[in-house]
């Protein structure tokens, strides 16, 4: 397998993505080339993110997720975009903030901190297209399951074990298999390094998109280390190149997370569809993205306390939808009998979740000491903590204690699952601690910029 | 500005950078968690496997040759019952095959590893 072959294919395969992004965006973007390229990150994002939801729905109705049927997809994606340059009315385009002059030592700061920043992403990207997963599961089922689905499409014997053989959590959602196995057909035979090598290119997008949807709300010198920092938290780039799920969900949640803050903070026409379409991605990757969906909407909606009603129905109702692109597959689950072994009901009872009390305890000593790492997070978490309060006590008010709150009400979340789940606690932590925290660790480095801004600002709260 | 960075960063014999871009680098094939999986054979087996066939995986170690098979041995799918299986790939088993079935055609891909045509056994 050629180095030449693994890199066309990657590259083919991303410029689709982006290519249907685009089309998407089309409504919401300013004449200019500088200005539609600033929109890369956000549109590659968008493209993998409709392309996959629709593959999932393709899957379930009884196609295969091959290349074919990705072609129409993203035909199809691509030409509802443009179509709506046409149908739907163009919102008006949030004006950029007016340039600030700024002073020699802030520019000195945000240029060093963007050369770092596209340093470690092309030391990342050579070393994603150069690694094979290190985490087994990825060659093992994840990328296994989207083979079969490219090329039977979904196989009920395989996911309900009546032939003796059933996956591995045979009730997560496609959306990664099906993008991962989009990897290896575009590539031309078994190369596993484009798995690798589509996770880092997912997360350079996340910077990309962080980068743009920041930009204006958050002054150059505070924004560039902001995105540095979450360049260097070195379990980001080592997870990717692990190949797993967790990653492409935390980034999915994490932007989901910010586009809604800017939401009822700014109301972006542009930052409320991204809302949208990270929550449908993030839904389709795996069982948890649902619930923390749910979880991550509730606390961010205090914010909306403030925005008034109306802000709040449109987040509101974008969830839901999201939530319904899913229903196909939670029904084919359901008529199928195919579950995992969380078990909500379970999960909820209180004589239940009273008699394994010892397992909260090492739950959270565990998923907390990988959240605040400095070895694996830096020190994100703590960082948001701090600015937050300080920011807090400077306008003695509590919407900036929402943030934080959102990180912590996540991570409780996980300590819920490793209450209630029926696996061995021991087992489960040491093979899952380090990778759940994603969600938090992403949101918080996210946030860490917009409460930096917050606390520098001379604007009235 | 971005180069001088990146030559810095590169030429610090920090280990950070050597893990981000994987100075060592892997190659297509998976990692296994057990060293010494013939590869090659397991590749072979899927350009010798028909597309529409069952198969079954008995091996040692387990969990790295099925999860390879899966891989290589698309677009054939997994059974993990003998009685639907209508090959059997035979990894450091011996040369043996479940009760129930009988050897039609065997190709040796390597060193005790075997794919193997097969049919159920009159009883």
């Amino acid at each position: 397998m050629s180095v030449g072959r693994l890199v066309a294919g990657v590259a083919g395969l991303n410029s689709v993505y982006l290519v249907v992004g685009y089309c998407l965006l089309t409504p919401f973007l300013r004449r200019g080339v500088a200005s539609a390229a600033s929109y890369a990150g956000v549109a590659l994002l968008i493209g993998a993110g409709w392309t996959g939801v629709l593959l999932c729905i393709a899957a379930v109705a009884g196609a295969t997720t091959g290349v074919l049927t990705f072609a129409l997809v993203a035909a199809g994606v691509a030409g509802a975009g443009l179509l709506s340059r046409r149908l739907v009315r163009r919102p008006p385009a949030t004006p950029e903030p007016a340039a600030r002059q700024q002073r020699p030592w802030e520019d000195v700061v945000a240029t060093a901190a963007a050369a770092g920043l596209v340093a470690i992403a092309g030391f990342a990207l050579v070393g994603g297209f150069r690694s094979s997963p290190w985490l087994d599961d990825t060659w093992g089922w994840w990328v296994p399951k989207g083979l079969v689905l490219s090329s039977h499409g979904l196989v009920p014997g395989l996911w309900q074990g009546s032939w003796g053989f059933i996956w591995i959590s045979p009730d997560y959602p496609l959306w990664w298999s099906s993008l991962s196995a989009l990897d290896l057909r575009f590539v031309g035979g078994i190369d596993l390094r484009a798995i690798d090598a589509q996770l880092t290119i997912l997360v350079l997008a996340f910077l990309g998109a962080l980068a743009r949807l920041l930009w204006g709300h958050v002054r150059p010198w505070l924004l560039w280390p902001g995105l540095a920092l979450v360049a260097a938290m070195p379990e980001l780039f080592r997870q990717a190149q692990g190949g797993g799920g967790d990653v492409p969900l935390a980034v999915y949640l994490a932007l989901y997370c910010v586009c809604a803050v800017l939401w009822l903070v700014r109301r972006d026409p542009l930052v409320l569809v991204g809302a949208f379409t990270f929550a449908a991605a993030a839904v389709q990757i795996k069982s948890e993205g649902a619930p923390q969906l749910l979880v991550l909407t509730a606390v961010v909606s205090l914010l909306g306390l403030r925005a008034g009603l109306r802000p709040l129905l449109r987040l509101w109702s974008a969830v839901p939808v999201a939530l319904a692109l899913a229903a196909p597959w939670f029904a084919w689950r359901s008529t199928h009998h195919v579950h995992g072994d969380f078990a909500l009901g379970r999960a909820l009872d209180p004589s239940y979740l009273s008699s394994r009390t010892s397992r909260v305890r090492p739950a959270v000593h565990a998923l907390g000491e990988h959240l605040i790492s400095p070895r694996q997070w830096i020190l994100a978490v703590p960082l948001l903590v701090a600015l937050a309060l300080l920011v807090a006590l400077r306008e003695r008010s509590w919407p900036p204690l929402v943030l934080p709150l959102v990180v912590a009400v996540d991570f409780f979340f996980w300590v819920w699952v490793n209450w209630s789940d029926p696996q061995d606690l021991h087992y489960r932590l040491s093979t899952s601690a380090y990778r759940v925290v994603d969600t938090a660790a992403l949101v918080s480095a996210a946030f860490v910029p917009l409460v930096a801004e917050r606390l520098v600002s001379r604007a009235p709260p | 500005m971005v180069g001088a960075v990146a030559a810095l960063l590169a030429a610090l014999p920090v280990s950070p950078i050597e893990r981000l871009a994987n100075y060592r680098a892997d190659g297509p094939n998976p990692i296994y968690d057990h060293p010494g999986i013939d590869d090659a054979a397991l590749r072979r087996a899927g350009k010798l496997l028909p597309g529409d066939a069952r198969y079954l995986v008995v091996a040692q170690p387990y969990g790295d040759v099925e999860s390879a098979a899966l891989l290589y041995l698309d677009p054939a799918l997994p059974v993990g019952d003998p009685r639907l299986a209508t090959w059997v790939l035979s990894y450091h088993v011996g040369r043996g095959l479940p009760a129930g079935l009988r050897a039609v055609r065997r190709y040796r891909l390597g060193d005790e590893i075997f794919l193997v045509k097969v049919r159920r056994a009159r009883t």
